[in-house]
């Protein structure tokens, strides 16, 4: 039920960000009816597989790619590890249009990583929201990227897309995007006591109406979906970082601060609440 | 001493020179006064170049039309007027013309100020009233030479003359004092002469004044040469005017007063000449007399003797008379400066002279009274036009006041901006709710925050779900809105999730195989019901024959019942219901362990169990406990004794019923095992 989920959420949003899969198969061992909208709404750190098909070229693996314990590369369109038969009829695979825009996305969205990540691997995953053909329009996806400075530490963004006609005018497209940036931070033990670890994942969603013009050919009209969607990710991941950086390391700063600091600052800290409390006063008073 | 006194002898022709160098210079004193009073101190120069001006006002007001030449610009005039008198008079015609014109206007707008152009003559005449008999009634007349009134101007003209020639009449005077002090009787009878001519004259003067004004200036030039000359000798009638009091004395007095003074003064020169032992004397008296003239100079503002406390003297004065003239002279200007103009009478009121207060007082007052209805309603009608223009600086409490104001309105547009443009997004809403609970929490500080507004960072300031506005710049990329047209594009709303979930996968994946095996595992309810049912008979059977044949097993253990009923007391048999399915219940389970596999045999066939197993529990209980019971009917050998006799007992009934009730075997083989299901 809903309740159930929004539980399960609740309850996934505030336990330890590490161990969010361990968490995940928890709560789906205890609801097991949950297991779909679980796994495909709480996005856990990115796991990569390697396509043989293409020189072992390594692909991100998340849910959106997912068939039973296979995950599909976005560079051949095949499961790895292989999926049987019985099982590969009843796999989704994007329609043979939405596989052209997903191979242009992620040639696209390549060049975006190597530009903005300077290395790490990416991967965009497209799927038809209607079971008709694909007309241009009404799909969804996954763009995904990925960077691991060493093994402890990576970034994990995760942009769910869903592009549909707008309801106000035909001619515009709803961009929803719903990204998540899993940051994990893990300080390498050298020392015991000196180990710090620093992991969470934020979620934003944004949305955006865009015109394109459907009169023109198929290919024009998926590099317009491709370049919006580009530069909506552009700007939400540069935003999404400077929120990071601004206020939740710098809050995280703080409190490091304040707690090595915490008999130094004291006093300190006294003098400066009663400090601005005056001020507080002062301008109360205007 | 006398090496002391010598060298004063030669500085009072020093003095003559200093005031004779203007007479002598050439026959236009008034030329070259105007040319020597540009070294004089500040403030002198002006003062010739008004009189004039003041002379021609109050002349040409009666004497219209001197001259036709017109001089458009004044100041290249007045150096004119000084000139000559002739220029003079021909500067007052132009001004007079100006002056009528001005009359003009000024009539249109009061009346009074015509009065005010006459009456300055009035005044004026009062003055020299006043002058002339304060002259007559002292010695310190010479006080009167300082007085502001107008006419006297032309006493100062002939002042920075005259008083330039002061010192030499002062010396005369002095002479003619040491002459009285020495108790001529002659001098007195000679000075009551003088004053008696001065009085006649003084009357006569009013007459001639209005007339001869502008020749006075050459009388009082030739009568302070003559002073300054020291020949007194005699003068024009025309040249007596009232200007100097102090030349009066020995100008105006008839011919032979004048002579004998002069006599007298040459008799003492030559006395001081001659005998340089009674200069000591002489000087002394000469600082007597200088004593006298500091007396009557200290009267006027400035120090002692000599031509720098006659022209300190004269410049003091000065400021006094250019206030007087500029009451007088121009209308215009009390319109533009009618508190300078107040000011100025002040002014003159300060001035140390006693008799000019007294003089001054007399005519401020009328000028002031004149003035003063003049001039109080044009002041309300020029004042707004002077303030007007100055802003009023604000205060401090009124620019944060206006700071207030300024966050109070930036808050509501921004209030209203988000209420219209992100109402949708969380953060629209997160920002609300921080408004809402800070103002159910408390309002002063919601309006605190309020006004605050970007101020400080306040505590739910960042607003994580907002764009900043670089990146909403930057949101709307101009590749596409150059594209498609910027009436298009909507702005991209960001924020965390809300009630919108994302979109689902792809459709038809299967679920992960460690996550399809998971099989809910759903428990049976832990709650125990108790059934309570009577499912067993306890019975007594007296006889085994007449408990088989008479009665069926059910009403066997009916009776049984019946009777360990009346066995047991009415208490215990309330109670015992309980304790016996208490300790039934573990039988009863067994039963309903055995009962499904025995459901689909005749439920009748189980009752002689039943019925056996109750009359063994019947017989227990009446000594037992169920619970002993039960146990003894494990542990006993009666239940097989019983089992073995209740086998037996069938075995007859079968053997009776072959016997006599079937006649064929097959069907005494049907009817055993019938009986055997039976059992």
């Amino acid at each position: 039920s809903d309740a159930q989920f929004d539980a399960a959420l609740d309850l996934l949003r505030r336990l330890n960000p590490t161990t969010l899969q361990e968490n995940l198969n928890n709560l789906i061992e205890l609801q097991p009816n949950l297991a779909q909208d679980l796994l495909s709404s709480v996005d856990v750190p990115l796991s990569t597989q390697k396509d043989s098909a293409d020189s072992n070229r390594e692909y991100l693996c998340c849910d959106y790619n997912r068939d039973i314990d296979s995950f599909r590369s976005p560079w051949s369109n095949t499961y790895y590890p292989e999926l049987s038969p019985k099982d590969l009829q009843d796999s989704p695979f994007p329609s043979a249009p939405l596989r052209k825009l997903e191979i242009l996305a992620n040639d696209s969205f390549d060049v975006y990583r190597d530009l903005y990540y300077e290395g790490g691997i990416s991967s965009v995953y497209l799927w038809d929201l209607n079971e008709e053909d694909f007309n241009g329009h009404d799909f969804a996806g996954v763009v995904l990227f990925k960077k691991n400075q060493s093994d402890h530490s990576n970034w994990d963004s995760i942009h769910v897309f869903e592009v549909t006609t707008s309801p106000s005018s035909p001619d515009s497209f709803n961009y929803r995007v719903t990204t998540t940036i899993i940051l994990h931070l893990d300080k390498t033990k050298t020392d015991q006591n000196s180990h710090m670890m620093l992991s969470g994942n934020l979620t934003r969603q944004t949305e955006k109406d865009i015109a394109i013009d459907m009169s023109r050919p198929l290919d024009v009209i998926f590099t317009s979906h491709v370049a919006n969607l580009g530069s909506l990710i552009e700007d939400i991941e540069s935003q999404m970082r400077n929120l990071l950086e601004t206020v939740y390391f710098e809050k995280t700063r703080d409190i490091f601060h304040q707690t090595k600091n915490a008999a130094i600052a004291s006093s300190a800290e006294e003098a400066n609440k009663d400090a601005q409390a005056e001020v507080i006063r002062g301008l109360q008073s205007l | 001493m006398p090496s002391e006194v010598t060298p004063k002898v030669p500085e009072r022709p020093s003095r003559r020179k200093t005031s004779e160098l203007f007479p002598l210079s050439g026959s236009e004193s008034g030329d070259i006064k105007a040319n020597s009073e540009p070294p004089t101190p500040a403030g002198t120069p002006n003062v010739p170049t008004r009189r004039p001006i003041l002379k021609a006002k109050t002349m040409t007001s009666f004497e219209s039309g001197m001259d036709q030449e017109s001089l458009p610009k004044v100041p290249l005039q007045r150096p004119v007027r000084r000139s000559t008198t002739e220029e003079l008079n021909n500067v007052m015609n132009n001004t007079s013309k100006e002056l009528e014109e001005i009359e003009s206007l000024i009539s249109k707008h009061n009346i009074h100020n015509v009065s005010r152009k006459k009456s300055p003559t009035s005044v004026e005449e009062g003055k020299v009233a006043a002058i002339h008999q304060n002259g007559q009634r002292s010695a310190s007349d010479n006080k009167t030479s300082t007085n502001p009134s107008p006419l006297e101007k032309n006493e100062h003209e002939g002042a920075e003359g005259n008083e330039s020639a002061i010192s030499p009449s002062n010396l005369v005077n002095k002479s003619n004092n040491e002459v009285t002090e020495h108790s001529d009787s002659e001098d007195l009878t000679e000075k009551q002469k003088v004053h008696a001519a001065l009085d006649n004259e003084a009357g006569d003067r009013s007459h001639f004044e209005e007339k001869l004004i502008p020749g006075d200036m050459k009388v009082q030039v030739d009568v302070s040469k003559d002073v300054e000359e020291g020949s007194l000798n005699a003068l024009p009638p025309s040249g007596i005017t009232e200007s100097d009091d102090k030349a009066e004395k020995f100008t105006k007095h008839p011919e032979s007063s004048l002579e004998e003074l002069q006599k007298h003064q040459e008799q003492q020169e030559e006395k001081i000449f001659q005998n340089p032992t009674d200069e000591e004397s002489t000087t002394s008296l000469n600082e007597k007399q200088e004593g006298k003239d500091n007396m009557e100079v200290n009267s006027q503002p400035q120090g002692p003797s000599d031509t720098e406390t006659v022209i300190a003297a004269t410049s003091s004065n000065v400021p006094s008379q250019i206030a007087s003239e500029e009451e007088n002279d121009v209308p215009v200007i009390p319109r533009s400066r009618p508190k300078k103009d107040f000011e100025a009478h002040v002014q003159k009121e300060e001035l140390p002279n006693t008799q000019e207060k007294r003089v001054s007082e007399e005519c401020d007052s009328t000028l002031i009274s004149t003035e003063e209805e003049s001039k109080i309603p044009k002041i309300p009608s020029e004042r707004p036009k002077r303030r007007a223009p100055p802003p009023v600086p604000k205060k401090p409490s009124s620019r944060i006041a206006a700071f207030q104001e300024m966050l109070q309105k930036q808050q509501q547009q921004d209030l209203h901006n988000n209420g219209n443009s992100s109402a949708t997004t969380a953060s629209a809403d997160i920002a609300k709710k921080h408004t809402d609970s800070s103002i159910t929490s408390d309002t002063t500080k919601a309006d605190f925050t309020s006004k605050l507004n970007g101020l400080f960072a306040l505590p739910g300031m960042v607003n994580p779900g907002q764009l900043p506005p670089s990146l909403e710049k930057k949101l709307s990329s101009p590749d596409t809105e150059s594209k498609l047209g910027p009436q298009d594009q909507s702005q991209a709303k960001t924020g965390p999730l809300g009630g919108t979930r994302r979109g689902r996968g792809p459709r038809g994946r299967k679920l992960p195989s460690k996550v399809a095996s998971v099989e809910k595992i759903e428990e049976d309810d832990n709650t125990n019901k108790i059934e309570i049912f009577n499912n067993w008979n306890v019975s007594s059977s007296f006889s085994k024959e007449k408990v088989l044949i008479d009665t069926t097993p059910g009403e066997q253990a009916e009776r049984a019942l019946d009777e360990k009923s009346k066995s047991i007391p009415e208490e215990q048999r309330e109670q015992s219901p309980n304790k016996m399915e208490a300790a039934l219940c573990p039988f009863e389970l067994d039963e309903k362990e055995k009962l499904p596999a025995n459901a689909e045999s005749d439920p009748l066939s189980q009752l002689p169990q039943t019925n056996a197993v109750g009359n063994r529990k019947a017989i227990s209980e009446e000594s037992l406990s169920p619970s002993e019971a039960i146990a003894n009917r494990d542990q006993n050998d009666t239940t097989e004794i019983q089992e073995q006799q209740m086998e037996d007992q069938m075995e007859v009934d079968m053997e009776r019923e072959l016997s006599g009730g079937y006649e064929d075997v097959d069907s005494a083989l049907h009817s055993e095992e019938a009986s055997f299901h039976s059992l």
